[in-house]
């Protein structure tokens, strides 16, 4: 009887072990509310008929006692699907009750699946832990049509059709025939994200073109006769495909590629000098440039005073010509600043401020006794610009300065006042008032009075004899 | 030469502070500044005011002195005639009516003067009591064949003669001016409007 009833006992025991572990696993799966497994007949003791089963077995140890039963859980198993480029929505609902998602790394709205964990098609048991890295949903790509010859009004549609959009057209230069389209951005065949805009290139007439922009210089605009004459022609920008038409003015023009050339002038005269430049369908022209040929070379030199002045500061120019000649010396001279009309005569003395700052041609002529225009060397001035610190400061400091000057010399005019004894004090008013400053003389006597007294005079007149030498009646 | 008012300054012949200065020399300038007046007038400014200077006092100093001869001459000459009974007899309505003129010679005469005008220099107003710079006028007027053009009582003009000056001035005790004047001649010359009369009323 003992030895029976501690067998019992034991079997007892396991039998209590056994549902204390089922109630565990049991627990376990209520507690993740995510999973749940599926019934599996081939499970040798299904979890869902664990506890009677259970209770079952208590009742026959009760009444058999001897019977031994061996309890073992073996969970399904299931594959773990490619969740790659999904969102976390699509995510759950393809592994509900299959895999437990653990962890989502990155996880930020409308990012999909990067790497997961489990590895994809990977065996593992029912509710497994699924852990996932997310990234950035990635731009979805398409390939430009090409849109050369396509009416304007298809052009949207059609590149609705690759998920781009239209960015309209945009005028440009070229040979095809205006008004068509005839290139486009991006290039046919580019890969662009998705509402990308796609130009259309439209041809528009070539613009009408203006001359060209040439410029003529020499090395010496006086020279005697016989002597030779550099001429420069500078375009804008240099072309090797130029030519160049030189007018001399003495009836010998000159037809050239290069834009350099010399001339020599024999004849005593004025010549107006010219070049006119051909490239291609475009033409330019300078302006007249004037030599002076004569037995005697005359040169005129200008100079200036600032040697860089500042806009709105007042420049001296001087004129000299060389060698001296009285008589040109006293000649009208003619100050050219760039301007189109012609300057007003004046001295070989002349000034003017510059309002801008910026670069300007400096250019005297004058006519000599002669007859003959000489002109100086064109030279170019620079204007600078005022400080900064002027502009910002100067209206400030200005008018303190004036008024700090004008109170300087009040003082100083007070002080050698003082000093001579010019100026006094002047009482006014009441007494203990004393104004300041009654200049001088005014002052003195304004403070001091000075009153003259002239009492009632004697005077006694002494005749030596007779007070009356004649009374005449007259009427 | 015909004057028609004469002043005393013409007879010193000084007209302004310039004249006087030059007038005086250095010397005289010197007793001006040093008179007991003038040092006080000197120490009350120095008192009163550091920045008046006494060169600057000088010159009005001198150019009142100047101001004191601005006297005309009639004012010594009517009051010295209308002391003798000839010419006060003219005043006699009864002997000489209103309506009548008569021009009166006078013989050679001498009129003596003595004057004694005074400078009182005053602050702010009130007067500085030592500060009074007195003046003395004297000297003789001589008068030559003056002819009075009298009327209703009165000296209406002096038609004729000549005057000159010789006296001096002095401030205090020191002679600040003297002359001996040049020879002026009234003819033509001394309208005096309504008169002087020869009676004081």
């Amino acid at each position: 009887m003992t030895e029976h009833l501690r067998v019992a006992t034991k079997r007892h025991q396991a039998a209590v072990g056994q549902l204390i572990l089922a109630f565990v696993v049991f627990q376990t799966c209520l507690a993740k509310g995510q999973c749940n497994e599926p019934a599996n007949p081939k499970a040798e003791i299904p979890s869902a008929n664990l506890a009677p089963k259970l209770g079952a077995g208590a009742a026959v140890l009760q009444a058999h006692a001897p019977a031994q039963v061996i309890m073992m859980y073996k969970p399904p198993m299931t594959s773990v699907p490619d969740l790659s480029n999904k969102t976390l929505d699509e995510v759950k609902s393809e592994v509900l009750n299959k895999l437990t998602i653990q962890t989502v790394n990155n996880n930020n709205p409308g990012w999909v699946v990067e790497r997961q964990f489990p590895v994809k098609y990977s065996n593992v048991a029912v509710c497994s832990q699924l852990e996932l890295w997310m990234k950035m949903l990635p731009q979805q790509l398409t390939i430009v049509p090409p849109i050369v010859g396509v009416p304007e009004g298809q052009i949207a549609s059609l590149l609705g059709k690759y998920h781009l959009k239209y960015g309209g057209s945009t005028p440009k230069e070229t040979t095809a025939a205006s008004g068509t389209i005839f290139d486009q951005d991006p290039k046919p065949g580019t890969l662009e994200p998705w509402g990308s805009d796609v130009i259309a290139y439209k041809a528009t007439g070539p613009q009408p073109m203006g001359p060209l922009p040439l410029a003529l210089t020499a090395d010496r605009t006086s020279v005697t006769p016989g002597e030779t004459v550099r001429f420069v022609a500078r375009l804008q920008s240099d072309s090797a495909d130029a030519q160049y038409v030189f007018n001399f003015g003495d009836g010998s023009p000159m037809v050239t590629r290069v834009p350099a050339i010399s001339h020599r002038f024999y004849q005593d005269g004025d010549y107006e000098v010219s070049v006119t430049m051909t490239l291609g369908d475009r033409q330019g022209q300078s302006e007249p440039l004037h030599i002076t040929v004569h037995s005697t070379e005359y040169n005129l030199a200008v100079s200036w005073e600032p040697l860089h002045p500042l806009a709105g500061q007042l420049v001296r120019f001087t004129a000299r010509i060389s060698p001296d000649d009285p008589l040109i010396a006293k000649s009208s001279y003619y100050f050219y600043f760039g301007e189109k009309t012609k300057p007003k005569p004046s001295r070989d003395v002349y000034s003017r401020p510059f309002a801008k700052p910026g670069t300007y041609p400096v250019n005297v002529r004058v006519t000599g006794g002669h007859g003959h225009t000489i002109e100086s060397i064109p030279l170019e001035l620079v204007v600078m610009e005022i400080p900064d610190w002027w502009k910002r400061w100067g209206k400030y400091v200005v008018p303190p300065g004036v008024v700090a000057l004008m109170c300087a010399f009040a003082g100083l005019y007070l002080a050698s006042k003082y000093l001579t004894g010019l100026v006094g004090l002047r009482a006014a008013g009441r007494a203990g008032v004393v104004s300041l400053h009654h200049d001088g003389r005014n002052g003195l006597e304004a403070a001091f009075g000075f009153r003259l007294e002239q009492p009632v005079a004697s005077a006694i007149a002494e005749f030596r004899g007779a007070v009356i030498r004649k009374v005449e009646r007259i009427v | 030469m015909s004057q028609a008012n004469l002043t005393m300054k013409d007879m010193f012949e000084v007209q302004n502070a310039k004249d006087a200065t030059q007038a005086m020399g250095a010397a005289k300038q010197q007793d001006l500044e040093t008179s007991q007046a003038a040092a006080v007038l000197k120490e009350e400014i120095a008192k009163k005011s550091k920045l008046i200077r006494w060169s600057a006092v000088q010159d009005v100093l001198f150019e009142k002195t100047v101001e004191v001869l601005d006297i005309p001459v009639l004012t010594f000459l009517s009051p010295a005639w209308k002391k003798y009974r000839e010419i006060l007899e003219f005043a006699d309505v009864e002997k000489h009516p209103a309506n009548e003129a008569n021009l009166v010679s006078l013989t050679e005469h001498t009129v003596k003067v003595e004057h004694h005008p005074y400078l009182q220099v005053t602050y702010r107003g009130v007067e500085i009591p030592k500060a009074k710079l007195e003046f003395t006028l004297t000297g003789d007027l001589t008068l030559q064949g003056v002819i009075l053009r009298i009327q209703n009582g009165k000296i209406k003009a002096i038609q004729g003669g000549a005057v000159r000056w010789s006296g001096e001035l002095l401030l205090e005790n020191s002679t600040v001016l003297q002359k001996e004047s040049k020879t002026y001649d009234l003819t033509g010359g001394f309208e005096l409007g309504e008169g002087i009369p020869l009676r004081d009323t």
